[in-house]
């Protein structure tokens, strides 16, 4: 293995001529994760580089550039050559930046070619125990009854957390008082001790919580239930229709990235995608998407106007 | 005697040779990261992290815990030697542990910080083995409103860190505020003061800061009174590094204070170990009868804020392994590493988990053993540093904060921010405005902006919820004290006097 | 009032601070400013700019601390050191650690009064091989050694 990839990287630097689509990687592949090292991007990310390298036959480096909810990390990467060396590995928030950042020089179509949605982190609604309601359909009761008196706890105003949760508000028609913190473990924080009556999450944060019985997980936002925890019911089966919530993992390369390369990347991460290692990781979070480049390119337009929408309606700037 | 049987079955794991291995090289390293000014734990911890993630969950974490607090012992070194903090929570270190160095007793405070923070470490990790669970419950108690409330009272308490103008150190915690207000607002999403700038939007980095304030300036100030002529030290044999009999009299009850301090900030979320440390010291001057000596050397000065952060690396796992909350970025970073290897910190995980949380337990003390017997003796050779021709020595320094504010965040934007920082501390060195109160300031600003409004908006503009607990009533009131202390001299004088006569009556009791 | 007496110092830092307080009132009265219940983004920049302006009066008319030595403002001393940090920050990503190193090593040596040659060659061998070793083959750090 040592050996293979070690040859493989002396033949790359003799032969470092022409980019040519067809010999293409002849060397080693950058992914850029914008956010810090240690996060559930981050973590993802290194967990799919492994097998991602093994398939395209030159080692996958990690780079984390993090930086202003990862707007530093896209920039640099848009900024970077086009010959596939490298990728950015993104979340949904790639849809929320034209609405929450109005001023960034950001836009997706005119930035990136697509590669893949990679997998997906379906949002759970979690709540406080203090609450005396045990199901989703209670809890919509009970906060209608009580408009404008529960607290809902994001980890930032503009965060695309928060607007998945206004979504579902405006969604079921509910009434709750916004409260920012500075990160989703500071929400599960407040959630637990009561300050904060509701929240969501993915499940990776939420899972000590809700196996510690200190949060009560009412929902998940997916149509099926999810492998990580078939107890916790999903929307349509407590009668809330129409919506999924769920946070997303994507790759994309610099525009003007050759068609060969992207669909190069593409073969080698659905390769990738069924490493067992990969598959523990995501599942313990959601699910293996691995759709074609046109499908991210599409759900990312459709999300930077499901976004706008929803932060207008729920006063986002 | 349940503890008993955890912590021996906790030993079995930690002195497995691979976890002792793996072990000594988290705390080499950590002494290593936390002597070169600028780099820190966080940007160590992270460029390992890819390393670990083949390893055994147990042993990855020893390793990467060893490198966080091995950095808290190794941090102090260079803020004593060359007056440039290792880490930020070693920043208040310098203002006694450099006099000293630069009297003669540089052995003498490397040796004391080594001791208080073994003394430190240790007492947390007590704490960690009896009360975990109960303390874990105590985090749960701070909402917003307490937030607020100790971090005001932290403020204020600031203002008298340096020696000189107590009107000139709070208006530079006042500045320390305003940086941290640059970037983007929590609350509303509203980019503040950032110019335009996409790498303002997160906010200043505090490491390029604190390279800037304490480590550019003080080689820049150095050099312009340099006239060529080598430090002096006396040569240094092992007596002379062995503190004196008055040392330790003088320094346990700063110790005791500052672990206790430290503790407490390790518990909770988003204080950490420079609050720790610069909390310790505040508190030591404040209970000193000769508040005037800080600043001159003076061993109090150094014990309790090394105690302080020692203890609070330690007890900050207590939060992260029982609740899933990280205290501080190192804390997240190693949550990470935790969620890596599928095992997500909870109240589960001490049941769930045993052998991973008693061996971790374990392998601190392991860890604070080696660090001590590391450190002590090679003390003699860190002196030596100070024997590197100077001109070779800042270069390296330079060198070493440039690399350090880089690996941050992998952006040289950062190194400019160290270098506008680097001007401005130069000319606050010159003319004495202290730098220490504006780091505070920075790093509790953003911590009462956002706590203040979170709390209004949960009371819905109720006023009252800052003094409706007692939390937060107590620490009002810690506030309005020493706030009339600080600033109404003839009260401050008369108080003075009257504690005077009341510890002249105790004196008996030792505690002098 | 006497400002001749005064130490130059803490009139001329008051007076900055005073400055910088209004430029911070100023820049945040184009944020939302709220209500005193329900604070918007420039509501605390806005009092703490008060305070600034408040306490930076303050130290213009009463303080008086002498410095506590003597430092000579050496233009030379402040272009190397300056020059060497922008130089390593500037050089960094395009040329990769170890130009970026030597740089900072032959800019920085000339900060000294007499840079001595020998141990300068030495720092520059040294600090560029630590930098490749330690950081970026031992620790991963994401950049060249030399790039062009």
């Amino acid at each position: 293995m040592i050996r293979r990839s070690f040859i493989a990287l002396a033949t790359a630097a003799f032969f470092a001529g022409p980019v040519m689509a067809q010999d293409y990687p002849v060397r080693p592949v950058t992914v850029v994760v914008p956010y810090t090292a240690g996060g559930a991007t981050d973590t993802l990310a290194r967990v799919i580089a492994t097998p991602f390298g093994e398939a395209l036959g030159q080692p996958v480096v990690i780079e984390n550039r993090a930086g202003a909810g990862g707007a530093v990390g896209a920039e640099f990467v848009a900024r970077s050559d086009p010959d596939g060396y490298t990728l950015l590995f993104h979340t949904a928030t790639v849809a929320v930046y034209p609405t929450t950042q109005p001023n960034l020089d950001f836009d997706y179509a005119r930035d990136f070619e697509p590669i893949m949605l990679a997998t997906r982190a379906p949002y759970v609604i979690a709540i406080s125990n203090k609450l005396p309601v045990d199901d989703l359909e209670g809890f919509i009761d009970y906060a209608k009854e009580h408009p404008g008196e529960l607290n809902h706890g994001s980890p930032g105003a503009g965060t695309s957390t928060q607007l998945a949760a206004e979504l579902f508000k405006q969604q079921v028609g509910i009434d709750l008082l916004h409260v920012p913190y500075g990160g989703s473990s500071a929400v599960l924080t407040a959630t637990r001790a009561g300050e904060i009556d509701f929240m969501v999450d993915t499940y990776l944060g939420l899972k000590g919580a809700v196996d510690g019985k200190d949060v009560k997980a009412l929902a998940v936002g997916t149509a099926k239930r999810q492998a990580f925890n078939p107890d916790i019911p999903t929307f349509e089966e407590q009668g809330v229709q129409g919506i999924e919530l769920a946070a997303w993992f994507a790759f994309a390369a610099p525009k003007g990235t050759p068609k060969e390369i992207v669909a190069k990347l593409n073969t080698a991460l659905h390769e990738a995608l069924k490493n067992p290692k990969v598959l523990e990781t995501v599942e313990a979070q959601g699910e293996v998407i691995g759709s074609t480049p046109e499908e991210l390119g599409e759900q990312v337009n459709m999300e930077i106007d499901l976004w706008a929408k929803v932060a207008k309606e729920a006063g986002v700037n | 005697m349940e503890i008993l049987t955890n912590l021996e079955a906790g030993f079995a794991v930690a002195l497995q040779w691979d976890n002792i291995l793996f072990c000594f090289i988290g705390v080499t390293l950590g002494t290593i990261i936390g002597l070169l000014p600028g780099i820190g734990a966080l940007s160590t911890i992270s460029m390992l992290l890819p390393i670990t993630f083949y390893m055994d969950p147990t042993t990855a974490i020893i390793m990467l815990a060893g490198v966080f607090y091995g950095a808290q012992y190794g941090g102090s070194t260079a803020s004593i030697l060359l007056n440039i903090p290792g880490t930020s929570a070693n920043a208040v270190t310098c203002l006694d542990g450099h006099p000293m160095a630069k009297n003669g007793r540089a052995g003498v405070a490397l040796a004391l910080t080594t001791i208080t923070s073994f003394v430190g470490g240790s007492f947390s990790i007590l704490v960690m083995i009896f009360l975990t669970p109960y303390i874990a419950r105590f985090a749960l108690e701070f909402g917003a409103a307490e937030y607020f409330s100790i971090a005001v009272f932290g403020l204020i308490a600031a203002s008298t860190l340096s020696r000189g103008s107590a009107l000139k150190g709070l208006a530079m915690v006042v500045v320390g505020v305003l940086l941290g207000i640059v970037g983007m607002d929590v609350n509303s999403g509203v980019q503040r003061f950032n110019f335009g700038i996409l790498e303002l939007s997160d906010g200043l980095s505090i490491v390029a800061l604190a390279m800037g304030l304490f480590g550019v300036a003080e080689i820049l100030s150095n050099l312009l009174r340099y006239s060529g002529e080598p430090y002096k030290i006396d040569k240094v044999t092992y007596a002379s590094l062995m503190p004196t009999r008055q040392d330790i009299r003088d320094s346990t009850p700063s110790t005791v204070r500052g672990m206790l301090i430290g503790c407490l900030c390790g518990i909770l979320p988003g204080a950490g170990p420079t609050i720790a440390s610069f909390m310790a010291y505040a508190a030591e001057k404040r209970a000193s009868r000769h508040p005037e000596r800080f600043g001159t050397g003076v061993v109090q000065g150094i014990a309790a804020p090394e105690a302080a952060n020692n203890a609070s690396v330690q007890s900050a796992f207590i939060p992260t392994l029982s609740l899933g909350i990280p205290g501080d970025s190192v804390m997240a970073v190693l949550l990470g590493a935790l969620i890596i290897h599928g095992i997500v910190p909870g109240p589960t995980l001490v049941l769930e988990q045993p052998q991973l949380f008693w061996g971790l337990v374990a392998s601190f003390w392991v860890g604070n053993i080696i660090l001590l017997a590391l450190n002590l003796p090679l003390i003699g050779l860190f002196v030596q540093i100070l024997r590197i021709p100077y001109d070779a020595l800042y270069i390296a320094m330079l060198f070493f904060i440039c690399i350090g504010v880089f690996t941050i965040r992998n952006n040289v934007f950062d190194i400019f921010v160290m270098l506008g920082f680097g001007l401005v501390g130069t000319f606050m060195l010159i003319a004495r405005f202290p730098a220490a109160p504006l780091l505070l300031g920075f790093i509790l600003g953003p911590m009462i902006e956002e706590n203040m409004r979170r709390a209004l908006l949960l009371s819905r503009g109720d006023w009252l919820t800052f003094v409706d607990s007692p939390i937060t009533a107590t620490c009002a009131v810690l506030s309005v004290v020493s706030l009339v202390w600080s600033f109404w001299s003839p009260l401050a004088g008369f108080i003075g006097r009257a504690r005077d006569r009341r510890s002249n009556s105790l004196g008996s009791t030792g505690f002098d | 009032m006497n400002f001749r007496s005064r130490c130059p110092h803490d009139l001329a830092g008051g007076a900055i601070l005073a400055g910088l307080g209004v430029f911070v009132v100023l820049q945040s009265l184009s944020y939302p400013l709220g209500q005193v219940t329900r604070m918007g983004p420039g509501y605390f920049p806005l009092l703490a700019g008060l305070l600034l302006v408040l306490l930076g009066g303050l130290v213009f008319l009463f303080t008086n601390e002498e410095p506590e030595e003597e430092t000579p403002l050496k233009p030379r001393v402040f272009a190397t050191v300056f020059g060497s940090i922008l130089a390593w920050g500037v050089l960094l990503e395009p040329f990769g650690l170890v130009p970026a190193t030597v740089a900072l090593v032959v800019i920085a040596a000339f900060a000294h009064p007499q840079p001595h040659l020998r141990r300068v060659v030495i720092t520059a061998v040294i600090l560029p091989l630590m930098g490749w070793g330690l950081f970026i083959k031992g620790l991963g750090l994401p950049v060249d050694a030399i790039s062009w």
